[in-house]
């Protein structure tokens, strides 16, 4: 017999038969295009972190072989003095470069969005400190921050009457000074955040409740701040995760000093890692300052699906 | 804006709030551009003109010199051009990885999609100080230290690029693939002859991105690479700004040589800056 009279398909497999191949080829085709993706990710994002909580285990000093303690690393932490600091240090640090952000930038795009001449112009100069290179924020700070520097001998000097405040090297004002260069670089990219969920806010709903003699406060609070819940559901989370990662301007500007005043947890898993070669305790940080992240994570996942 | 014609009382109260709208916005932008400014002519002054007091806006001599003499203590020619060459492969490759990624989570329909894309995802919420000790760890095994894939291929693809090639792609109908297809177009080729060339916008908003990642990148560069003539910009001017912290005005000069690019990308991208940004919330 025939190869091709062996099948003998029956009439309703015929056209179904080609249409399963097209269609498996094309998720082929897919799964192919997605692959190197996933290949990336799973060597540079997921093995790490699986990785990371692995050495979070151990004691490892990149040299030697690694040694098994369960627990201790964890157990350590929690009874160190200097890691229950840099928490608190955190949690300062990522609260007052957000809390700050969310009321001026939520200001800013309110009157960026009212009818002004310019607003290109506004707009652009607010994005402008997000795009620099933070290295450079970072030197051009330190400089602003110097004890004879321009925020001493220009915009303070009215009201401390030209009291020279070591900015950086005190550690009473060395955390308020990252906060406040945070604060400068990012609010005006919030704001362009906040400019957009305020255009879709539709004219009509503010022109009728003029109509109907709203005052301006009457307007924020019961159109602008309601429609606007969504988008600052979005900012109140990704600024704190954000600000949680925060390494570079501080490690520049400070070095987490003086003394551990601007230690926060990324800083100190560097030094922890990379100058105290202890990769076992600095993972274990790792994967607590993951635990943190991934809970406002889920929090934004949670407000969001309420919301909708 | 004088809508309510009634009284004159209301039109003062309106003008009286546009004043301060404006002024408002005048002085936050005068509180971003001043310490710029500032920056850029220190960056001419003389060393000792810097912080003298009362401080002095304009350089008494303007020392353009002050641009050159960073470059010739310290090797910022091939920091910058580590610099400009991993900036330019970490955009290949995110291009590549991320059209195809993101051509496939938008038009092709396979099981475990879903997952894929939310995988892929999650990797923005994860702080590179996270997994900074095993990435370090993998480099290692790999062999790749203080070489340029170690440097580069680690940081090279962001899921954001996926993420804006997938909503993109999404945008587009399926009828120009279908009818590709009709043609004998071959998947790839439709792809690239077809989707990409529609997509120009998108590409240039995830080329930027991953520029401005790639050279403002600090902590990776810090644990991968070690010697001098492998190290990126802003590794060399963290280092030149440690080691010369009294030299103000070179260090700001270096500074400016290193944002140079950035500003005028920046300047001439202005639009899909913005509309990148504010769509992903992240970087």
């Amino acid at each position: 017999m025939l190869p091709y009279s062996t099948t003998t398909p029956t009439a309703a497999a015929v056209p179904r038969a080609p249409l399963l191949t097209y269609r498996r080829r094309l998720a082929l085709t897919g799964i192919l295009f997605i692959l190197p993706a996933l290949i990336y990710f799973t060597v540079f994002a997921f093995y790490p972190m699986a990785n990371a909580i692995h050495l979070s285990f151990h004691e490892y000093d990149l040299l030697s072989e690694k040694r098994y303690v369960g627990l201790r690393q964890y157990e350590r932490l929690f009874n160190s003095a200097a890691f229950g600091r840099s928490l608190q240090t955190t949690a300062i640090y990522s609260l007052g470069v957000s809390v700050p952000i969310w009321v001026l930038a939520m200001g800013l795009a309110i009157l960026l969005n009212q009818n002004i001449r310019f607003r290109t112009f506004f707009r652009t100069v607010f994005f402008t400190p997000i795009v620099m290179p933070l290295v450079v924020l970072a030197i051009i700070w330190t400089l602003l921050y110097h004890p004879f520097g321009p925020i001493n001998s220009v915009v303070l000097a009215p009201f401390t009457g030209g009291e020279t405040i070591p900015w950086l090297n005190n550690r009473q004002y060395a955390l308020w000074a990252v906060i406040i260069m945070a604060i400068w670089r990012a609010t005006g990219y919030y704001a362009v955040i906040f400019l957009a969920g305020l255009q879709n806010i539709p004219n009509e709903y503010y022109e009728a409740a003029r109509l109907d003699g709203g005052n301006g406060w009457q307007l924020f609070a019961y159109i602008t701040f309601p429609l606007l819940r969504p988008t600052t559901l979005f900012v109140v989370v990704v600024s704190i995760i954000n600000a949680l990662r925060h390494f570079d301007a501080i490690w520049i500007m400070t070095g987490g000093g003086p003394g551990d005043a601007t230690t926060v947890l990324s800083v100190l898993i560097y030094e922890t890692g990379w100058i105290g070669f202890n990769m076992g305790r600095a993972s274990a940080m790792s994967v607590i300052l993951f635990v943190i992240a991934l809970g406002f994570t889920v929090i934004q996942l949670r407000l969001f699906r309420n919301n909708q | 804006m004088v809508k309510n014609p009634s009284a004159v009382r209301h039109f003062w109260e309106q003008h009286g709030t546009r004043i301060a709208t404006y002024g408002v916005l005048i002085l936050c932008a005068a509180a971003i551009i001043f310490p710029l400014l500032w920056s850029f002519l220190s960056a001419l002054k003389p060393k000792e003109q810097v912080f003298r007091i009362p401080l002095e806006i304009f350089p008494t001599e303007w020392q353009w010199q002050n641009f050159i003499l960073p470059f010739q203590q310290r090797p910022f020619g091939t920091y910058f051009l580590n610099s400009i060459f991993a900036a330019a492969l970490t955009i290949l490759i995110t291009m590549v990885v991320a059209s195809l990624a993101g051509y496939s989570l938008a038009k092709f329909h396979y099981p475990g999609r879903g997952i894929a894309f939310l995988a892929i995802l999650s990797t923005l919420m994860l702080p590179v100080q996270v997994i900074l000790v095993p990435l370090y760890l993998v480099v290692r095994d790999l062999g790749w230290l203080d070489t340029y894939q170690g440097l580069i291929i680690p940081q090279a693809v962001n899921a954001f690029s996926i993420f804006l090639m997938r909503q993109h792609f999404l945008t587009l109908p399926d009828d120009y693939i279908e009818a590709a297809r009709l043609d004998g177009a071959s998947e790839l080729g439709i792809l690239w002859r077809v989707i990409l060339p529609m997509s120009r916008p998108a590409l240039a908003a995830v080329a930027i991105f991953s520029f401005l990642g790639s050279w403002d990148s600090y902590i990776w560069p810090l644990v991968a690479v070690t010697k001098e003539n492998m190290r990126t910009l802003p590794l060399g001017l963290a280092g030149f700004f440690g080691e010369y912290s009294s030299e103000y005005n070179l260090a700001l000069a270096a500074a400016f040589v290193m944002m140079l690019p950035v500003l005028i990308v920046f300047i001439i991208m202005q639009r899909y800056f913005v509309e990148g940004l504010t769509r992903s919330g992240l970087k």
